[in-house]
């Protein structure tokens, strides 16, 4: 708590200047007691942290957050569950400490947005008026993208296990199961996807699975729509060193070009079917491919791809006004040098503390506040091998700038060409521990 | 007009608040990791908040050009001006230190006592608190990321500027490590 | 002043050995009550790669600690928090907030040697107690005029706590060699001066520990303002500590004897040598250089001429070689003095001898009870008795004053300079006297040659009357010797006996002598526009040594010869009332006595017993100068006697 109220405190001190201010210089300014009314739409990482964020910064805003479950079930690190090495638990959390910050929360689905009305209402009838909207449904899958796939299929048998939860538990099932000398399949649909770099460390942890449960002749075959991926220079070199990597190793990596998107499934034949060619699964994850949440389309946020579009400044929708979207519905980012906005739980955080900032400062009648994007994402390939990636971004004159300098991936080598040296496996162990802490302040940050 | 009589309040007020007004969002994006004011709540993340100015101005700066080495940090420090970095160290020494006891084995409290007293004390303090200097507080401060850190020292991998503090860890026995690490980190007040 | 240098400095010798002594002893005493060892401190602060700390202002601090040096040094087993004690724990806070109280500690042991059965460590402990008293009476312990709140230097400025070596080791000579350096953090411009100096360049191109250091001439503790005279003093002190013989030299001249008096208003060595820019004689930029020697004289003496220039003012009369001139006056002065002093005294013990001798065996003048006095013969007319009585009051008073300068190193010299008012009024009585002793001298000159004159007729230049030495006095002297020796009777005399010619002719000499020299010596300017400078020499040494002859022939011999012997004691007031009883002439003067008679004039002669009161007033004039005489004798031997 006294972390909470050093930073609100802080922050108040302008305010009352502000409020003093008022008194004198605006005739007519609104009731500190109910300055504004906010509404979130989704309770992931993204919609979390805005309402935490709102209430921290104001507690004078009135927050809503609408979700549909009670209880959230983290992405990051998700994939250790499938290797045993971590307790699905550990993942979920509820809103009860959102609640005590003040954050109304509303138990329901957001069915329609009414962007001119500045009202939403949910399946079950209820509206609710907003000044500000901050829209944050994550990802939906395009099970028609891929045939032989229904959302049926993929909660039953072919689990995508792409949103944290009883799919999860389900894959996990099946890699149990799964023969020794098994094959598990996992098909990467084509980018921008949720977690980039979460296919790989997926197989990672399915492989490590394998090599302690008595399945060293397992095979992993990532099947994928991309010719390349996040972090690629570390995954390889931690599959080759752990697991094997490549043509009689555990693990075996197709491009998309080399053949490697699957277009077709079949649950029951356990086969998958690519441009070129089939392959027989023992497990077989197929990822189908993401756009923005229902809502977003619903609401028609979605605008570039299928993807909602947002201004650098703040996350204002580029639709609609008043109406924000983060997290992994939207795109940003230096998207023209490929450089956007990964699609990770620390960026939604990150996007939602923009938009918290900026909307306490609209309605304050402060100056807006300059934003910063930042974005780390560890990712473990055995239990003491970890690594991460960085991403900073800044606004300038209205767009994002990708920093460079702020931006990358742990190395993969130190030196270069002849003088390379592989980085000393210390470095790899103190990254999955701060893997295990970077998820648990995130989590923190968001949800509590 | 009014805007600009409210935007010199602003600048008044923001002059007398405890750190400069444009840091604050971007002192945020530190909170993902180290939690807000710096207060982490897992293990292997350290807080930040409270700890002294130049220490966290130094390693910041050490990071940003590559005198110091971290797995992480490294990379993110690179992105920002030194005046960013000046003045986020400046925003996290202005918040409280927050230990987080986390409670030992009177055996492992004992073991760590006394590697303390051996190795730390003359510049930590016994308790990892000590007013008098300018030297990180680590009462209470997380175990987990302390025992990694001086894997850092230990490891000889790492480019650790403070040769004290390596000479420290170096002198330190393997099986103290831990036991270094739980005592401060079950350290209160 | 030597003697009182050496004492300073062993001194300090010994404060250093108690240091070492008292740290060695003492750690229980400064002890670390905190618990905090000194190999924790040293962790930091002997850290070679770490010398430095940043002060809040970002400035470089100095941490480092030479753990070697440290160990070594006299507090080598001191705890470091038993000084430094606001430091109660590890790590301390920085920076310090507590200074060093050096001289409380320093205070706390000396006390707690008091208890100390060994003599040797109490000794020691007191000497380092006065070093901290002198250092808190010294101009560096008074507030600083920038900063009222700080002294002008405290201990740490000059002693590095942490290095202070044992009295022998290497440390102490690097001390001792930085010592200019340490002076000069304040003293700048001083320093500048004294790097240049010779003293300066053998200590920095030579490294020669043995030449002067700041702390040699200035003390290390007891620094006053150099304005001050109790600074000078010491400071033309501190010279003689290595410049013994010039020192010698100087306090037997003139400004020295002033000097050692405690005035400081003669020249002294910096005057002339330059203080902290002191250069050898040919170095041609040297004060003392011969092309820059007379501008120095004229600093004081404004129409010095190059006569001064031969001047000796270290001119030492026991160097034939160099000082030929001084070195005969000298030997002939020492003969005379020696041959005219065992001359008498055998004199005198041996009429000693023959009076006792008499007066046992029932012999000799005695008085007859029965024929009371009454009859007295005239010997003196109130002109010579008035001569007479100034003449012994003016010898008497110069020879005090003199003397004083003579035997300036004796306490009683300085206790009369400082009675009558200092060097330049005691000068003042002694050339007033001089002036007085002179004119008398010239008065009874001109008496005397009128009296003859007057009596040109009838006066026998070889007769009984005429204090002219003849061939009597010799044949007298002859038969009193045997006389003494029991082989002949006792000589008759006539008018004059032989040692009361000599009495007479003797003031003559040294009339001549004392007078001409102190002419000069008075009017020092004058008589260098006629006579080499050199004259000065000699003349102070021939004043001072007639003087010195004088003062004892007239206080023993002549008192002897008149008033002390068995015949005459307690004393003679003749030369007082003019008469002598008949009987008592009739003993000593038997021939003038006879002669008197047998002409018909001794009637003439005779007055009647002076007056009782003219007795006593006599006596008690003649008691007075008795004693003063005695005093002075007692002085002057006191002085001879104590002679550095």
């Amino acid at each position: 708590m006294t972390m909470n109220n050093v930073d609100r405190r802080s922050f108040l001190k302008g305010l009352s200047a502000v409020a003093g201010a008022s008194i004198l210089c605006v005739p007519q300014g609104r009731a500190a007691s109910a300055k504004a009314q906010v509404v979130v739409v989704g309770g992931g990482f993204g919609g979390a942290s805005v309402a935490k964020y709102l209430r921290l910064l104001d507690p004078g805003i009135e927050v809503t957050l609408i979700e549909r479950e009670t209880r959230y079930t983290a992405c990051p690190l998700s994939n250790e569950v499938l290797s045993d090495s971590r307790d699905i638990k550990s993942l979920q959390t509820g809103y009860e400490r959102l609640s005590r910050r003040g954050v109304r929360f509303v138990h329901g689905e957001v069915t329609g947005i009414d962007p001119a009305g500045k009202k939403v209402s949910t399946a079950d009838g209820q509206t609710f008026s907003y000044d500000a909207l901050v829209v944050s449904p994550g990802v939906d899958f395009n099970y028609s993208a891929i045939v032989g796939l229904t959302p049926e299929i993929a909660d039953t048998r072919l689990p995508h296990a792409w949103k944290a939860g009883a799919q999860t538990l389900l894959l996990k099932k099946q890699l149990a199961a799964m023969p020794d000398n098994g094959r598990f399949i996992i098909a990467v649909p084509k980018g921008p996807l949720r977690c980039p770099p979460g296919p790989y460390e997926r197989a990672a942890q399915v492989a490590m699975y394998c090599k302690h449960h008595g399945k060293q002749k397992a095979k992993v075959l990532i099947l994928d729509s991309n010719d390349s991926f996040s972090k690629r220079g570390l995954f390889e070199q931690a599959w080759k060193a752990l697991y094997g990597y490549g043509p009689g190793g555990m693990i075996e990596w197709v491009s998309g070009s080399s053949g490697g998107a699957v277009e077709e499934v079949n649950a029951d034949t356990m086969i998958c079917r690519t441009g070129f060619d089939e392959h027989k699964a023992d497990v077989l994850n197929v990822i189908p491919p993401h756009h923005a949440g229902k809502i977003a389309k619903t609401a028609g946020l979605v605008n570039s791809g299928v993807w909602c579009g947002v201004k650098p400044d703040n996350m204002e929708s580029t639709v609609h006004k008043d109406v924000y979207v983060i997290g992994d519905s939207c795109i940003g980012g230096e998207i023209a040098s490929g450089n956007a906005f990964p699609k990770s739980a620390h960026m939604a955080n990150s996007q939602a503390k923009v938009v918290a900032a900026s909307l306490v400062a609209k309605f304050n009648a402060l100056p807006a506040p300059i934003p910063t994007y930042t974005n780390t994402c560890y990712s473990v390939v055995d239990h003491d091998w970890g690594f991460s990636v960085v991403h900073l971004y800044r606004v300038e004159g209205n767009q994002w700038i990708y920093v460079k300098e702020g931006s990358g991936i742990s190395p993969v080598n130190f030196g270069v060409g002849k003088d390379a040296k592989p980085v000393p496996r210390t470095y790899r162990k103190i990254e999955a521990q701060y893997a295990a802490g970077w998820l648990n302040n995130l989590m923190a940050d968001a949800f509590s | 007009m009014h805007k600009i009589i409210l935007s010199l309040l602003l600048v008044g007020c923001a002059s007398t608040a405890a750190a400069r007004p444009d840091i604050e969002p971007l002192a945020r994006t530190c909170n993902g990791c180290h939690g807000v004011g710096g207060v982490s709540v897992s293990g292997p993340m350290p807080s930040i908040g409270g700890l002294p100015k130049e220490y966290l101005k130094r390693i910041m700066k050490q990071w940003k050009y590559g005198e110091r080495n971290a797995v992480t940090m490294d990379r993110i420090v690179k992105g920002f001006s030194d005046d960013q970095l000046d003045a986020l160290a400046e925003y996290f020494s202005k918040q409280p230190w927050v230990p987080v006891p986390q409670p030992a084995s009177e055996a492992v409290l004992a073991k760590g006592k006394a590697a303390v007293e051996e190795n730390c004390r003359d510049c930590h303090g016994l308790t990892g608190n000590d007013p008098d200097v300018e030297v990180p507080k680590i009462n209470g401060q997380w175990s987990k990321y302390m025992e990694l850190e001086l894997l850092k020292y230990r490891s000889g991998v790492f480019k650790m500027p403070h040769r004290k503090m390596k000479q420290a860890a170096h002198d330190m026995k393997p099986e103290e490590v831990s036991a270094t690490s739980r005592y401060f980190g079950a350290q209160g007040k | 002043m030597a003697t009182h240098a050496k004492g300073w400095f062993a001194g300090l010798a010994l404060a250093v050995l108690l240091l070492s002594g008292a740290a060695a002893e003492t750690t229980t005493g400064i002890d670390s009550a905190a618990g905090v060892e000194n190999h924790r401190c040293l962790r930091c602060h002997a850290d070679q790669e770490e010398k430095h700390a940043l002060r809040q202002d970002g400035s470089q601090n100095n941490i480092f600690i030479d753990k070697d040096k440290l160990e070594k040094s006299v507090h080598g087993k001191v705890a470091c928090v038993g000084c430094h004690r606001d430091v109660t724990k590890l790590p301390h806070a920085k920076p310090l907030a507590v200074a060093i109280g050096c001289i409380e500690c320093h205070r706390k042991e000396h006390e707690k040697s008091l208890k100390d059965t060994d003599p040797k460590k109490r000794e020691r402990l007191d000497v380092v107690l006065e070093q901290t008293e002198n250092y808190l009476h010294s101009a560096h312990a008074r507030p600083s005029v920038k900063d009222q709140a700080r002294v002008n230097a405290a201990c740490h400025d000059c002693h590095d706590a942490h290095d202070i070596g044992k009295p022998g080791t290497l440390a102490r000579k690097e001390h001792r060699l930085k010592n200019p350096e340490v002076c000069g953090r304040c003293h700048e411009k001083q320093k500048k001066d004294y790097l240049g100096s010779l003293h300066g360049k053998l200590i920095t191109e030579k490294q020669d520990e043995k030449s002067a250091v700041c702390a040699d001439c200035h003390t290390t503790h007891a620094i006053s303002a150099t304005k001050g005279d109790p600074a000078k003093l010491a400071i033309t002190a501190n010279c003689g500590n290595c410049h013994e013989k010039a020192q010698k030299t100087y306090l037997s001249s003139y400004h020295g004897q002033v000097h050692r008096l405690g005035y400081t208003n003669t020249a002294k060595c910096f005057d002339c040598h330059g203080g902290h820019d002191v250069k050898d004689a040919k170095d041609p930029t040297s004060s003392v250089h011969v092309n820059n020697r007379l501008e120095n004289c004229k600093n004081c003496h404004k129409n010095a001429t190059d006569s001064f220039l031969e001047f000796q003012p270290h001119g030492d009369p026991d160097n034939k070689e160099k000082y030929p001139w001084l070195w005969s006056a000298k030997r002939f002065m020492q003969v005379l003095i020696i041959a005219v002093m065992i001359f008498f005294w055998v004199h005198v013990l041996l009429w000693l001898y023959r009076e006792l001798m008499d007066h046992f065996q029932g012999k000799g003048f005695k008085e007859d009870l029965d024929k009371p006095d009454i009859v007295y013969f005239r010997r003196f007319t109130p002109v010579w008795r008035w001569i007479h009585a100034l003449f012994a009051i003016s010898t008497m008073t110069l020879i005090l004053t003199g003397t004083t300068l003579l035997f300036s190193h004796t306490g009683w010299a300085k206790a009369v300079v400082v009675f009558l008012g200092g060097p330049q009024m005691e000068g003042i009585i002694h050339r007033t006297a001089a002036v007085f002793w002179l004119s008398i001298f010239v008065v009874h000159l001109i008496i005397a040659m009128t009296n003859i004159y007057r009596k040109r007729k009838t006066f026998e230049w070889m007769g009984g009357t005429c204090l002219l030495p003849n061939m009597k006095d010799a044949r007298d002297l002859r038969d009193m010797f045997k006389w003494f020796l029991g082989m002949a009777p006792r000589p008759q005399f006539c008018h004059w006996t032989y040692w009361q010619k000599f009495d007479y002719w003797a003031p003559f000499w040294g009339a001549a002598v004392i007078g001409s020299s102190g002419i000069m010596l008075f009017a020092p300017e004058t008589t260098a526009q006629y006579l080499p400078g050199w004259v000065f020499n000699v003349a102070t040494l021939v004043h001072a040594e007639e003087a010195l002859l004088a003062a004892i022939f007239l206080n023993s011999v002549h008192f002897f010869n008149v008033h002390f012997r068995p015949e005459r004691f307690p004393m003679s007031t003749t030369i007082f009332t003019g008469a002598i009883p008949i009987e008592e002439f009739k003993h000593d003067h038997r021939l003038e006595y006879e002669r008197l008679l047998a002409a018909g004039e001794l009637d003439k002669h005779l007055m009647r017993r002076p007056s009782r009161r003219t007795d006593l007033v006599a006596s008690f004039i003649t008691s007075v100068l008795i004693i003063t005489g005695l005093s002075l004798l007692t002085l002057v031997l006191i002085g001879i006697g104590t002679a550095p």
